[in-house]
């Protein structure tokens, strides 16, 4: 059953639901619902409820804000307006148009947002807001010259004007439009890369996920949705000006998302229209919504941040908890089988040539050189640890290789190419795969979610594709569930798939992301310290795990760690970093032999 | 010294009043107050209400809109700020996001949204001062921004309350030393803050002419240009600030008044910000 219904079949199907349906709800029910209210108050109500959805993509998702979103709607209004009006063209293109035109103006104020983040995007956009308000709306190429143009609701040229009711059918047609864009979003790529974007941008990048090219699509589309919401509410007002669109109505907009809850459609579309219908609330809360809900945002700042849909989830889980739980277990499963991950063949790796080379490495923080004219080099198939007491540079080291912090001197080449100064999500498209210390996953998402997002890179449809939300997309999307849930069997997490990565104990998260770095089938993965937080048995099973990922698969692995006899245990080959300088290098067997270096630099017992 | 200069330095030194009200603010909560400018609207449209409504004298409609805006200042520290004080900053500046939403509401509410009439407090003619003229209002604000700063600075160094206002973000143990509750500084920080906000909507309101609340939303853009350009924490920068973002914005406009597109000042002041965010976070003056 639920096999049938495919996201992409339920698409459609929705579509022409909607489009059979909804034209002769409006027509006759409708209105009669809702006592006092017309088709036009609806259709500003709904209007804004796309509005909101527009705003919760951008900050629910990928947790950029905006309170400058009236400005966008203004200029979907406006567009709309010039196509309708000034060139007499069709109404549909009217919307096409101004959503464009407001993917166009958000692309430009996402640029910043590549600088700025929290506190400063948000008075950046509040500023923009108010700046197009006060002059840039007012300008005569927009007003004519007048107090305000005309949106007259005209499907085509001069001629056919639309009824109240088939222009509510046509607006809860395009919020339904959105909320399909808006779900497939969320289940693809897209909506992943936003969200991880969210959590965590460094991890992000080692994911292979372009921030730049994310955040800005987060903006466009969000852009785009708030110019169609803002031509349908020119058109349900018909007489736009720039004081239609007002500091307000974005603090409004932010009012939606925070109170429906952030990032929760359903809980955003109902606010939205709730909040927009206030002239058919009771009469002595008429005009007071919003100092209503603005002092509710106020109270519930702290107690209730996910809104009225997280209030939602709050009254299930208290449901579930009355429940007898299956889980729960602190324990560490059995260690996990990582070999499950293999898309390809190990031979494809150059067996001739270092894979990774870096000769001379520098980097300095004001006046400490913290790596200091490194060389070291990681041969296919082999396993490469790096030594060495704290501070001794290592993670440094490691983030100049993967790109995270530039270096003064020196240069990295991998897989045959010198890096130069590419950015790290590039180096991971090209096959490094690292860990972080603070481990490198979106907290808030499921293990699940954080698996489907390591494979990225793999997920080999375009953005349009995955916004319609086309077949191809439902197949790569079915490999990659498929391939995930195969990574949370191996590693034995099954029952712990749908649990918030932040719930998990310190070992197991460390498990999860070393599982989903191998899922981005690096040619050389770099880990970060990987049995911190683990219990010495563990370690030494992890330790064994990882030397038959390179005796069966041929991995290459280039390993931080204080663990030293593990280190001389499992690497081939072993580098000795103190303050920045190469100390030593050589085989564990010869370092082994020179305990001096051993006890002094890592004030280690070493039998 | 030409026209436009002297206007816009007299309404940069109004700009720097609602920048210390940002600075003030910043400084003892850490927290950019959104809120800054649009509660000195509001506390002008109570004046008006009261001068033109209840048929008052000037003076007293002046002191019912500032006790307004204390009271709101006073009200938001109470309520959200204190009782937040170990929380986020992130979540007090959503507080005055709503703040400033529920002020902008209760604005249409209650007033309406038909723009409304205020005379001047003292009107006349304008005079001469080396070849510029200098209406009446305009002298009487640059008095009394004067002696507002002066008077400010002087309760800032020369008090121990207002050494502790200065110090309360950096040193909290150093205030207790003092005898003094961080409480009482706090309050009188938001108190004073929308007391600015209040006397700087009073100065510039015949510049603007009408009130509605369309009209008032840019000058936070300016307010926040100052205390950017002033580096958020510093006082005197605040109207170094003020002053910049003033005769920028007079001579800009002077430049463009016979252009079509209105609001260039704006736009340029916007741009200005942005720059500022994006290259100087801490401002142009700010320490780095």
């Amino acid at each position: 059953m639920m096999r049938w219904l495919t996201p992409y079949r339920s698409n459609i199907l929705l579509i022409a639901l909607g489009c059979a349906v909804l034209p002769k709800l409006t027509a006759s029910a409708m209105p009669g619902l809702l006592p006092g209210s017309t088709s036009i108050t609806l259709a500003i109500a709904v209007a804004l409820a796309i509005a909101g959805l527009s705003l919760n993509l951008l900050l629910g998702y990928a947790g950029q804000i905006s309170l400058g979103h009236a400005a966008l709607l203004g200029v979907g209004a406006f567009a709309a307006s010039v196509v309708v009006d000034r060139w007499n063209g069709p109404m549909f293109g009217a919307w096409a148009f101004a959503a464009l035109v407001g993917a166009a103006v958000a692309l430009v104020i996402g640029l910043p947002a590549l600088r700025l983040r929290g506190l400063y995007l948000a008075l950046a956009t509040m500023v923009f807001g108010l700046t197009m308000q006060a002059s840039v709306l007012r300008w005569p190429v927009f007003t004519r010259g007048s107090a305000g143009v005309e949106v007259p609701r005209r499907l085509w040229g001069d001629r056919i004007l639309v009824d109240p009711a088939i222009f509510l059918s046509m607006v809860l047609l395009m919020l339904l439009v959105v909320w399909i864009v808006d779900r497939n979003v969320l289940r693809t790529k897209i909506g992943r890369a936003f969200r991880m974007l969210r959590e965590n941008e460094t991890a992000a990048q080692a994911f292979a996920i372009d921030v730049t090219r994310y955040k800005l699509l987060a903006f466009v589309l969000a852009g785009a949705i708030a110019g169609l919401g803002g031509a349908l509410y020119g058109h349900a007002i018909g007489l736009v000006n720039s004081d239609v669109f007002p500091l307000d109505l974005s603090l409004r907009i932010v009012l939606f998302v925070i109170i429906g809850g952030i990032g929760r459609r359903w809980g955003v579309a109902v606010v939205a229209v709730l909040l927009s219908l206030n002239p058919e609330l009771p009469s002595f809360l008429r005009g007071y919504d919003l100092v209503l809900a603005a002092a509710i945002v106020l109270y519930n700042i702290v107690r209730l941040p996910t809104g009225l849909a997280g209030l939602v989830d709050h009254l299930r889980d208290l449901r579930a908890r009355t429940k007898p739980s299956d889980e729960g277990s602190e324990e560490m499963p059995k260690m996990p089988e990582f070999a499950a991950v293999f898309h390809e063949d190990p031979s494809d790796v150059l067996v001739d040539r270092r894979l990774l080379v870096v000769e001379g490495a520098s980097v300095a923080f004001g006046g400490l050189r913290a790596v200091d004219d490194v060389s070291l080099g990681v041969k296919p198939g082999t396993v490469v640890g790096i030594i060495g007491p704290n501070g001794a540079g290592k993670s440094t080291l490691f983030n100049a290789i993967s790109g995270f912090v530039a270096m003064d001197g020196g240069t990295v080449s991998f897989d045959g190419q010198p890096l130069g100064a590419l950015a790290p999500h590039a180096r991971a498209a090209m096959g490094m795969g690292r860990t972080f210390q603070q481990v490198g996953l979106a907290r808030d998402l499921s293990v699940r979610e954080n698996m489907l997002l390591a494979q990225h890179q793999h997920a080999g449809y375009g953005d349009a594709a995955a916004l319609v939300y086309s077949r191809s997309v439902g197949a790569i999307e079915d490999t990659l569930g498929t391939k995930a849930d195969e990574l949370i069997a191996g590693l034995g997490f099954t029952s712990f798939a749908a649990k918030p990565v932040g719930q998990l104990s310190g070992g197991q998260q460390r498990l999860v992301e070393i599982a989903a770095v191998l899922a981005t089938t690096p040619k050389l993965l770099m880990l970060d310290e990987p049995t911190a937080g683990l219990a010495p048995a563990a370690a030494e099973a992890l330790g064994e795990r990882l030397a038959a990922l390179r005796d069966d698969h041929g991995q290459s692995i280039l390993l931080i760690e204080h663990n030293v006899p593990l280190v001389l245990d499992l690497c081939d080959y072993v580098y000795v970093l103190n303050a920045g300088r190469l100390l030593a290098e050589g085989s564990p067997s010869a370092l082994g032999r020179n305990p001096a270096i051993l006890s002094a630099y890592l004030g280690e017992a070493v039998a | 010294m030409s026209q436009a200069l002297v206007v816009g330095i007299i309404s940069g030194g109004i700009y720097g009043l609602y920048a210390l009200g940002i600075v003030l603010v910043y400084r003892g909560s850490s927290v950019l107050n959104f809120a800054q400018a649009e509660v000195g609207t509001f506390a002008l449209f109570v004046a008006q209400s009261i001068i033109v409504g209840r048929d008052q004298p000037y003076l007293v409609g002046a002191l019912a809109a500032i006790a307004t805006a204390v009271g709101i200042g006073i009200a938001f520290e109470r309520l959200v700020v204190w009782p937040l004080r170990n929380a986020s900053r992130l979540s007090i500046v959503v507080g005055t996001i709503a703040l400033l939403s529920l002020v902008v509401t209760l604005e249409l509410k209650i007033f309406g949204t038909l723009p409304r009439q205020l005379d001047a407090p003292i009107a006349g003619d304008g005079f001469s001062v080396a070849g510029v003229i200098v209406t009446p209002m305009q002298a009487l604000s640059v008095v009394a921004v004067a002696v507002i700063a002066l008077a400010l600075a002087a309760f800032l160094r020369y008090t121990d309350f207002g050494l502790s206002v200065v110090a309360a973000s950096q040193d909290a143990e150093a205030v207790r030393f003092l005898g003094i509750r961080l409480s009482y500084v706090s309050i009188f920080t938001w108190g004073l803050a929308a007391a600015l906000g209040a006397i700087a909507a009073l100065l510039i309101q015949p510049s603007i002419g009408v009130i509605s609340p369309n009209a008032y939303g840019p000058l936070f853009i300016k307010a926040l240009g100052a205390a950017l350009i002033g580096g958020l924490t510093s006082m005197p920068g605040a109207f170094v600030g003020g002053v910049v973002v003033g005769v920028a914005e007079s001579q800009i406009r002077h430049a463009t008044l016979s252009s079509q597109y209105v609001g260039i000042p704006e736009v340029c002041i916007f741009a200005a910000v942005i720059a500022t965010l994006l290259l100087r976070p801490r401002g142009l003056l700010g320490e780095r």
